[in-house]
């Protein structure tokens, strides 16, 4: 496994605060996810989604965000983990993306993780751009892995197909 | 004056643009006034307006270097000026004149702002008629000209040392005046300190200027205006013996009724759509609240019902507000219509007058823009198919000046616009001929007059044999119902023979803002166009069959038509049987009809379109969506999008058998 360093030609000033990186890490399926803190908007109590005809089936459907509309995947879906059955405990990550906000819909959210930016690995055997992920975390000895708001959105959109067999487990 | 005098900088570029803007703002003002001068109808603050607009439009023209504006502006205020003054005489060759030169001018402006050079000598005519003079540029020796009208002015302008700090430039001043007439400049740099001693910011240099014009002085002191008067200034005509110091002549600035310019602000369209979208959200919020608020907490408290009651009223108040902030009058479309006609007029050689009416009625900028090119379509059609030539109303016996009516108004949610000519109305047995002919309608059936009028809506009709540079510029009657229907408008035509035809155009007020019809399949709600629905078919299934391989088609009034359950055209839930006892009869796009069956009709709203800007979220067969009253979205639907794909569906299923 390479470790990709993001800041390798900057000096090691000693502010390592300035190097780090946080993450959201929440639960899907069952297993641990992340996505970077500055990619989400908000968190919002699952309450329902209307159904988007002819979406994808990881489309959960589309809810309202204070005026503008935007869709809701179901990231169980997405990972080949099967449709989530929702309750009123669900939640929807709302994440920025490069063609609008996108929901994420997850089982709970557990905490904030901040890390250096070194410690993020990449996914092995995957070339980035095409992956649903950014790369790998871990904290605590418990692997995260950071999912991309940008490849989502794409894959929701039908541009790119990813393959999700490869990494259907990541820890 | 509205317009700093700016002193040249990299930020000129900018400046110019907004000047531009300034002036395309003031082009209704003397649209206006062009079409009081031609209905005679002039007073004297339409006049002033169009002085002030013009006396703008030179000022800034000169200060940005648009020199082409700036002769042709130049003889209209002077013209305006003398109509001010109460000295003008107005026969209708100076009329003409006058209208001519606005029309120029805004041509001028227009090509200025979209970078078109209009050809050289453009404008020379317009003024040659204004001024009865020749006006070739550039006027190289005017001295040349009849001496006896042009004056001599000696002018010397000291300029006090702090003009520069105060934002005023004297080579603008020296522009201005270059644009009056022929100008001699000579600076004086005897006061110049040593450059040791110099201050850059200081103005030391003193002008001794000569000005060969036309103009009386008015004019000249009128070019040192806005200077301040602590810069030192004499003006005297050559052969005149007093010397006038301008200090003393020129009245303190003009007493102006406050420009209503100043009274508002320019805001980015996002920023008030955001708004929009904030107050819709409110009203949302607070239903909700209202809903989930127990009773007993109202009985209990009986000040929170009252409370919430107001809150509810400033809700609904706002929400009317910023609704009416993105209004404006249809004035903007209509007062170009003017121009439009008076050429129509011209080149067609009838005579038409254009009357307006309504054209205070107020509605969304949104549908403003969209409005102008249906009723350029409708107006030329009227100018050219409509109206006779005189000799023809003539023998009619009919008035020789034909009468185009452009009304506005506004009924319920909707404005609806009338073109009304008073012409010959429409050929019926030569639309019928026509419709026959190209297959639009079977030769011996039966129609209503109404229903052979409405079929020069039809696609593929035009009854001009010969194309004509006014009207059938390939673009049918068929295009402009469709594009008024994209955007939820109706079209509907009225005729009587021999005595004229009636347009009537029936837009939504706004189109941030739909009719729609809400329908339920399972859990959800979907909302279909009011604008598209043509009839709800109860008990549809007595005059319903299925057919193997095409499906279910019902039977209306001996049309036969396809039904499309909307459970399996959306996905929801299995395609069985279709559930409602209701039918929706729609019109789709290409003219035909189709009937849509939903479990449930819940009711007519009003909705609040959102587009689905998200390409992720962008479906075939969904146009926008909206939220209902419970915050939750619900889809609008695209009927012929739906049809389409239903039908699409149908041929892959028989395909496959």
């Amino acid at each position: 496994m390479t470790i990709k360093r993001r800041s390798s030609d900057q000096p090691d000033s000693g502010h390592t605060e300035q190097n780090n990186v946080s993450f959201v890490e929440f639960l899907v399926a069952g297993q641990h996810y992340a996505v970077d803190i500055l990619s989400v908007r908000e968190i919002r109590i699952w309450s329902g989604a209307t159904l988007l005809p002819g979406a994808q089936p990881c489309v959960r459907g589309v809810i309202n965000l204070r005026g503008s509309i935007i869709p809701v995947v179901d990231l169980s879906q997405l990972f080949g983990e099967g449709a989530t059955s929702t309750t009123a405990t669900h939640i929807v990550i709302v994440v920025a993306s490069g063609v609008g906000m996108v929901g994420l819909l997850a089982q709970s959210v557990n905490d904030i993780v901040s890390v250096g930016a070194g410690d993020v690995s990449v996914v092995p055997g995957q070339t980035e751009g095409v992956s649903l992920f950014k790369g790998l975390v871990s904290v605590e000895g418990q692997m995260l892995a950071v999912v991309s708001a940008d490849a989502i959105a794409a894959c929701i959109a039908g541009s790119t197909q990813p393959n999700f067999q490869e990494n259907k487990h990541v820890a | 004056m509205t317009t700093p005098h700016l002193a040249r900088s990299t930020n000129v570029e900018k400046y110019r643009g907004l000047f531009l803007q300034e002036c395309a703002d003031r082009l209704p003002t003397l649209a206006e006034f062009a079409e009081a001068i031609g209905q005679q109808k002039l007073n004297k603050d339409l006049v002033q307006d169009a002085f002030r607009a013009i006396h703008s439009i030179k000022g800034g023209a000169g200060m940005f270097g648009l020199d082409r504006l700036v002769p042709l502006a130049h003889v209209l205020e002077a013209a305006l000026d003398a109509l001010r003054q109460g000295s003008g005489d107005m026969d209708g060759e100076r009329r003409q004149a006058i209208i001519k030169g606005l029309d120029c001018l805004t041509d001028l402006i227009e090509a200025t702002t979209s970078n078109v050079n209009l050809p050289q000598g453009y404008e020379v005519l317009a003024m040659e008629r204004l001024t009865g003079k020749s006006h070739l540029p550039p006027p190289a020796t005017p001295a040349v000209k009849a001496a006896s009208t042009y004056r001599n002015y000696v002018i010397r302008f000291t300029p006090a040392r702090n003009t520069l700090r105060r934002g005023n430039e004297p080579l603008l001043l020296l522009r201005e005046l270059r644009a009056l007439g022929a100008l001699k400049v000579k600076a004086d740099f005897s006061q110049l300190p040593r450059l040791a001693d110099l201050d850059p910011t200081d103005c030391w240099i003193s002008f001794e200027l000569e000005v060969l014009t036309e103009e009386p002085p008015e004019k000249i002191r009128a070019v040192f205006e806005f200077v301040d008067f602590d810069n030192s200034l004499t003006l005297h005509e050559q052969g005149q013996e007093s010397a006038t110091p301008i200090v003393a002549a020129a009245p303190v600035v003009e007493q102006r009724p406050s420009d209503p310019q100043l009274n508002s602000i320019r805001v980015e369209t996002g920023r008030i759509d955001t708004l929009v979208n904030l107050v819709g959200e409110i009203a949302i919020s607070q239903a909700l609240v209202t809903q989930l608020i127990d009773q007993s907490l109202f009985n209990a408290n009986p000040r929170l019902f009252q409370e919430l009651s107001q809150l509810l009223l400033h809700t609904q108040q706002l929400h009317d507000t910023v609704m009416s902030i993105r209004a404006q009058p249809v004035r903007l479309v209509f007062d170009r219509m003017n121009r439009l006609v008076r050429e129509l007029s011209e080149k067609l050689g009838k005579k038409i007058s254009l009357r307006i009416s309504g054209e205070a009625t107020e509605i969304d900028k949104t549908v403003i823009e969209k409005l102008a090119d249906p009723i350029v379509h409708m107006l030329r059609n009227a100018a050219d198919h409509g109206i006779e030539t005189p000799e023809e109303r003539r023998i009619a016996g009919k008035p020789e000046t034909g009468i185009i009516q452009l009304h506005a108004e506004q009924r319920g949610s909707r404005i609806v616009i009338e073109i009304n000519d008073d012409g010959r109305g429409l050929d019926r047995e030569r639309i019928r001929r026509k419709a026959e002919e190209r297959g639009l309608t079977t030769p011996g059936i039966k129609l209503e007059e109404q229903q052979v009028d409405q079929l020069i809506f039809a696609a593929g009709f035009s009854t001009a044999t010969q194309v004509s540079d006014i009207s059938g510029r390939g673009v049918g009657l068929d295009v402009v119902r469709k594009n008024v229907q994209d955007f939820g408008g109706k079209i509907s035509v009225r005729s009587a023979q021999g005595k004229g035809c009636t347009i009537v155009l029936s837009l939504p007020l706004t189109l941030a803002v739909l009719e729609g019809l809400v329908v339920r399949c399972g859990q959800e709600h979907y909302v279909i166009p009011v604008s598209q629905v043509l009839e709800c078919n109860i008990g549809w299934r007595e005059n319903a069959r299925q057919l193997p391989n095409v499906g279910t088609v019902l039977e209306v009034r001996g049309q036969i038509i396809a039904v499309h359950d909307l459970r399996s055209c959306l996905g929801v839930g299995p395609a069985t049987v279709c559930s409602g006892d209701v039918a929706i009869l729609v019109e789709l796009e290409n003219r035909t009809m189709a009937a849509f069956v939903a479990d449930e009709i819940v009711g007519q709203q009003q909705v609040v379109v959102k587009k689905l800007n998200n390409s992720a979220i962008a479906m075939d067969g969904i146009a926008a969506a909206t939220i209902l009253g419970d915050g939750r979205v619900a889809l609008i639907l695209d009927p012929s999008e739906i049809a389409r794909l239903a039908l699409a569906r149908l041929d892959l299923e028989r395909s496959a058998a």
